[in-house]
């Protein structure tokens, strides 16, 4: 085995086989799972079905035709039951086999007004449900399309001039969701490998291992090592994560029949990992540099926010540039390396961006990659045995400027 | 072959001038003392020798040639900074290391069993390294830096923090593996711990060789210069003594320029002294080595 897989072995087996790790890695799934589960038993709690009757003295409802069943909700549909009279409901309604009922007047077609009487409320889903009701009904004597076309409203078909094609406002959306939400979890990688890469690299200097370590095996294979290392650690949160998070999908999608299809926008995702895996490869470098350059791991948390604040102005700038996702300040934002990542994928999934803006932000993504690892193999070099001691910026200026120790 | 041949190598950092010119070679079985006081340059030049720092100047061959990956098996190092993994249990700390240096599988296991066991570590190997004492540490430490069994040993302050006892333990080991034909390199500035130890020696100083040699090489010079007398009776005036002084019931006699102990001991029969002992004596390296620097001193600032 070549000693640099043994570095990367070590380092995941040392991150993977930690108590912090395993409690990390559970904590947001069991968190996800315990919101599910909150939402699943209000749901059921909610998901009432005793039925909710009528009394029609309009004549509207006279031959009732069956409501059409809404796709919009995800609730149980309603048993709606007729009464002849209102003493008849009312009855009904003490006994508890109702949990209301609804009074079309006489004059329903000209008025419009409907009574409603219940104990407890009638849920928002039961109520639009008798709506629906009603109102097929009151279309019941014209063709069957018109009724349809009156009841089901507009579906909304956007084209947009720079595809020219047509897209299904709902279909985009969905589309769209996946590429977006992968943006974001490996946007979250990118935290907590670079992180992870930071302390690692501390590590070997608090615990001053590095001379050990570099007349083992030369310094290129130590930190590609650890990279490797950090990065399978990475994987494999992030992969659990995304794992648990599949099978929570697929149980929610059969317990849920309402729950959209899977679709996705493949060329989407391709230009959302474009501009991730550079990000990815800048960020564990400037992460490894601050590392190097420091002695301690709570040095690392100040200086480190120097990183990731810029990192994270997109998500606090989020709606406006959702909102506006071609303005200057859009544009500037995914062009400036460090805000690049979210604002391009952000950009990317809620609007149109130019090939030569994408083309742009990519490769100066590219360029900022090679310059921080750069950087940090030479901070590295320059601090690996400066022990006890942060380096100041102006020896890793010197450094750079090439008058090397 | 030599097996680390260093010649005129240099260093500087910023204005300092950590390592000036210096050379040496080391022979395989033998113990090379690199002395000199702290800040002196024993440290920057282990650094080059090791390809970790490039030097400005000079040239290094190890085992007969540049630094390879391979020939990075063979040797061993304690650096002066010590440090293992604390979060990580010992074993496996141990076990790393000696991988690293190729040493994998069950030899490891028995070779680090044998050495945790000779060095009282072996109930200790679960615990985890933050939780050992510093003495045990130390001893860690230097399980990893021999374990693979290293051709060349590069040992820098070998007995800071060890107790008496483990002092010993590690000069015994030192003594094993130069008899087993190891070249062995031993940097302190406590001079007196190594006289003993030590075939051949650099004393440096601000980065320059000032004497290398034999322990006997660099002793000569300074023997005949003082002379240790017991008698039981006071010493008469003796014709080139500068200067007498008592000390523990003997007398030491410090010997002007031109004489020597053979010409005192003649005067001090011809005039009868009765003699319990009479000894040429041997300077310790520190006095050697402070002698040189205040003479060194001197001739840089003539007053």
């Amino acid at each position: 085995m070549n000693r640099f897989w043994l570095v990367a072995l070590y380092e995941y087996k040392r991150n993977v086989l930690r108590r912090g790790f395993l409690i990390a890695l559970l904590s947001v799934p069991l968190w996800l799972l315990a919101s599910m589960l909150i939402v699943w038993v209000m749901f059921s709690i909610e998901n009432d079905t005793t039925p909710v009757g009528y009394v029609d003295h309009s004549g509207v409802l006279a031959q009732a035709l069956p409501a059409p069943r809404s796709e919009d909700t995800l609730y149980d549909p309603v048993p709606l039951q007729a009464f002849p009279s209102e003493e008849a409901a009312r009855a009904a309604l003490e006994r508890g086999d109702i949990r209301g009922y609804y009074v079309l007047p006489e004059d329903y077609l000209s008025g419009g007004a409907v009574q409603v009487v219940y104990r407890e409320k009638i849920r928002t889903a039961a109520q639009s449900q008798f709506e629906a009701f009603v109102r097929v009904n009151v279309l019941a004597a014209y063709p069957p399309q018109v009724a349809h076309r009156a009841l089901d409203g507009t579906r909304w078909e956007i084209i947009t001039a720079a595809q020219g094609g047509i897209d299904d406002l709902a279909d985009t959306l969905v589309k769209t969701l996946v590429p977006f939400v992968t943006g974001i979890v490996l946007y979250i990688a990118l935290f907590l490998i670079s992180g992870y890469l930071m302390r690692a690299v501390i590590d070997e200097k608090e615990n001053r291992t590095m001379e050990i370590l570099v007349t083992s095996i030369s310094p290129e294979a130590v930190m590609s090592g650890k990279v490797t290392g950090i990065l399978g650690v990475g994987m494999t949160q992030v992969g659990l994560w995304m794992g648990m998070g599949l099978i929570a999908f697929l149980f929610f999608r059969r317990s849920i029949p309402a729950m959209p299809t899977l679709a996705m926008d493949w060329v989407l995702m391709g230009k959302v990992l474009a501009v991730l895996l550079p990000a990815l490869l800048m960020v564990c470098g400037l992460m490894a540099a601050v590392g190097a350059s420091l002695s301690s791991a709570s040095e690392g948390q100040q200086l480190s926010g120097l990183v990731t604040l810029p990192l994270m102005l997109p998500l606090i700038l989020m709606s406006l540039l959702v909102e506006a996702p071609d303005s200057p300040l859009s544009v500037g934002m995914s062009l400036f390396p460090l805000t690049a990542p979210l604002t391009m994928v952000t950009r990317l999934s809620f609007g149109e961006v130019s090939a030569w803006q994408l083309g742009l932000s990519v490769t100066l993504l590219w360029l900022s990659a090679a310059g921080s690892l750069w950087l940090a193999g030479r901070v590295l070099r320059l601090g690996m045995l400066q022990y006890g001691r942060r380096l100041r910026l102006g020896e890793i200026w010197q450094d750079m400027l090439g008058n090397a120790p | 072959m030599p097996v680390v041949s260093v010649s005129h190598i240099s260093k500087h950092f910023g204005k300092v001038q950590a390592v000036d010119d210096v050379s040496f070679t080391v022979e395989p079985g033998e113990i090379f003392g690199m002395l000199g006081p702290n800040g002196a340059g024993k440290t920057t030049s282990i650094r080059i020798m090791l390809d970790i720092f490039k030097p400005d100047k000079g040239e290094v061959a190890l085992f007969g040639g540049p630094m390879t990956e391979e020939k990075k098996s063979l040797i061993g190092y304690m650096p002066e900074e010590r440090g293992l993994y604390q979060n990580a249990p010992l074993e496996r700390v141990l076990r790393y290391l000696a991988a690293l240096k190729g040493l994998r599988g069950k030899e490891a296991t028995k070779r680090l069993h044998t050495y945790l066991k000779r060095f009282d570590l072996y109930e200790y190997r679960k615990k985890k390294v933050k939780e050992l004492s510093k003495g045990m540490q130390q001893k860690a430490q230097i399980i990893a830096t021999i374990v693979h069994n290293p051709r060349l040993l590069v040992v820098d302050e070998p007995f800071s923090g060890l107790d008496p006892v483990n002092t010993q333990m590690v000069k015994d080991l030192i003594d094993e593996l130069r008899n087993e034909g190891a070249a062995i390199i031993m940097s302190t500035h406590m001079m007196h711990q190594v006289e003993a130890l030590c075939d051949r020696l650099l004393l440096i100083d601000h980065g320059k060789t000032v004497l290398y040699g034999t322990l006997d090489e660099i002793r000569r010079p300074f023997m005949g210069n003082t002379v240790v007398v017991k008698a039981r009776q006071t010493l008469p005036e003796i014709p080139g003594v500068t200067a007498t002084h008592q000390k523990n019931g003997v007398w030491v006699l410090t010997l002007g320029e031109g004489h020597t102990p053979q010409s005192v001991l003649q005067t001090l029969v011809a005039r009868g002294v009765l003699l319990e002992r009479f000894e040429i004596a041997a300077p310790s390296l520190d006095e050697i080595f402070i002698r040189v620097v205040t003479q060194q001193d001197k001739e840089v600032q003539p007053a």
